[in-house]
Formats: C-alpha cells, sequence, structure tokens
C-alpha cells in the first residue's frame, strides 16, 4: 500500500503521518520504519530534528537515516515504512548529489518508493505544499519546485490513498482513511 | 464554463486534457493577467470580456493559486497577486463548476 501526506509547513502532516503508520503496524506482522531524510543544516536544522524526534520517541519507530538513494533502503513483506519527507531528499539529491536530470529524479526516486510499496505491507510518504506563493524563482528552485510537484503527481497517481493535512486537519482527496 | 484552480505543478493541464477533451481549454490564466498588467489594461474588465466573447459551454479556464505566500515587496508583484486572487474570484463565481487540483487530483470545490 502507498499513502501520500500533503501539506504546508508546519500543518501538522508529520504527526498525521506518524500515527497514520502507527495504525497500520498495529495491523501488520512486520517492522515499522521511520526514513529520516533531513540533512541538518544550521541550528534551525537541528532543532526542528530534535523536536520531529521527541514527537516519535516511544512511538516505537526504528528510525533510518537516508539523504540519498531512497532507492537503497529494503524491507520484508510486514513493514511498515514512513518517509518523512520528499522535500529534504529532492533536495539532497538535486543540491548534494547535483542530479538534475527530471527523469533521471524521477526514476532515483519514485521508481524504488512504489517499488518498495508493492513488497511491504505500506509505505507513507510526507510530502510539501509549496506551489501556491505565485513567485518567479531563479533556475535552481524553480526546477527544484517544478520537480516536486511532478513527483507528487506521479506519486499521488500510484498511490492507494492521497491525504491533504491543513491545521492538522486531514482531508482525503483520493481513498480513505480505512481503506 | 469550468474554472480550474491550484497550485504551480500540479497537473491541471492534464487534468483538464483528459477530462474536458471537448472544450477550449485556456491554461495559465495568471500569465494573461501578468502580460494585460504590462499593457496597462485592467485584468477584471478583461476578464468580464472574456466571458462575454467566449463560448462558455465548451470553456475551461486554467489559473494558479498564486496568494499562498509572503505579501511581496514588489508593487509590480502586489498588484499581480491581488489581480490573479480576484479574477479568479470571479472567473468561480460564474463557473458552473470550480475543481482544485492536488498532485493531479481533481477536487470540485463548487458545482
Amino acid at each position: 500500500m502507498l499513502n501520500l501526506v500533503i501539506g504546508q509547513s508546519a500543518s501538522g502532516k508529520s504527526e498525521y503521518a506518524e500515527n497514520l503508520a502507527r495504525k497500520l503496524y498495529e495491523n501488520s506482522a512486520g517492522r515499522l520504519y521511520y526514513v529520516a531524510t533531513m540533512n541538518p543544516y544550521g541550528e534551525d536544522g537541528l532543532r526542528r530534528i530534535e523536536r520531529h524526534r521527541r514527537m516519535r520517541r516511544g512511538k516505537g519507530f526504528e528510525t533510518i537515516e537516508r539523504q540519498t538513494d531512497i532507492g537503497g533502503i529494503t524491507g520484508e513483506r510486514g513493514d511498515v515504512f514512513l518517509i518523512e519527507c520528499m522535500s529534504n531528499l529532492l533536495a539532497n539529491e538535486m543540491f548534494d548529489n547535483h542530479e538534475k536530470e527530471e527523469d533521471v529524479l524521477l526514476r532515483k526516486i519514485v521508481v524504488p518508493i512504489v517499488k518498495l510499496s508493492e513488497k511491504v505491507s505500506s509505505v507513507t510518504v510526507v510530502t510539501n505544499d509549496v506551489f501556491a506563493d505565485g513567485r518567479e524563482y531563479a533556475t535552481d528552485t524553480k526546477l527544484y519546485r517544478k520537480m516536486l510537484g511532478r513527483i507528487n503527481v506521479e506519486l499521488a497517481k500510484l498511490a492507494d490513498n492521497v491525504v491533504e493535512v491543513t491545521a492538522g486537519v486531514p482531508v482525503y482527496i483520493k481513498g480513505s482513511e480505512d481503506a | 464554463m469550468v474554472f480550474i484552480t491550484g497550485g504551480a505543478y500540479q497537473g491541471k493541464r492534464e487534468f483538464a486534457k483528459k477530462n474536458f477533451p471537448e472544450c477550449k481549454i485556456m491554461e495559465n490564466y495568471q500569465r494573461s493577467i501578468n502580460e494585460q498588467m504590462r499593457c496597462g489594461l485592467d485584468p477584471i474588465e478583461e476578464a468580464e470580456l472574456l466571458l462575454e466573447n467566449e463560448e462558455l459551454d465548451r470553456l475551461v479556464i486554467l489559473c494558479n493559486e498564486v496568494g499562498g505566500g509572503i505579501v511581496p515587496l514588489d508593487t509590480f508583484e502586489r498588484d499581480y497577486r491581488e489581480n490573479v486572487g480576484r479574477v479568479s474570484c470571479l472567473f468561480a463565481e460564474k463557473a458552473d463548476r470550480v475543481i482544485r487540483v492536488v498532485a493531479g487530483i481533481g477536487v470540485t470545490i463548487k458545482e
């Protein structure tokens, strides 16, 4: 099963996604993994990471640090994965790994996530909504935003459930929480 | 008329082509607004004219949501954002159906 959780910054999407993953884990036979993609830039980055660690403490996640090459993740049939989050993973691929080819990025990111979701019990991906500020950005940021949009569209196409979280409130735009 | 809104890169065009193949699709209407402003035209008046002159039964208008960020310092940018928002409200009011596309998924918000 593949779930996509979309929301703006600080919308409560992470907390919602964590609870969703835990619920899915209760009905599965495998392990519960949290794939952390964030590269800790600066003090505020470390602070946000610490906040997320605190938030999921005691929730039973095994953390996997994976900042690039998401395809390197393997799982077993009953496992439940939460990947947090796409905006960091893409930034790492584009700006640390300097990968700027659109099709290569889709192959490196979307394909392995879909494959993983077909093998394990469920994969839930958290992604960002950064598309409605109407600004024109410089080349790199422009491509980044375009790619994040494309990845979201591609994942949503193949996902069983797509949910938009606003102020902590989940609205399913594809599937449902009980699906 | 069908009005389709949503953030940038959400797959609005694909969605419109797939769901309204028999219609005339006007995409990136926010760009038209930008051009109208550069020509000294009033985007609200232009939008009203468009609605008078087009065959509305077969028209789909696509426009980006652009109001979700910090208010820009630049006056033109600020007016642009304002105009896109106001014109979107006008189109949505006149539309038989309003759809917001998120990650390629259309959610009807008015029908």
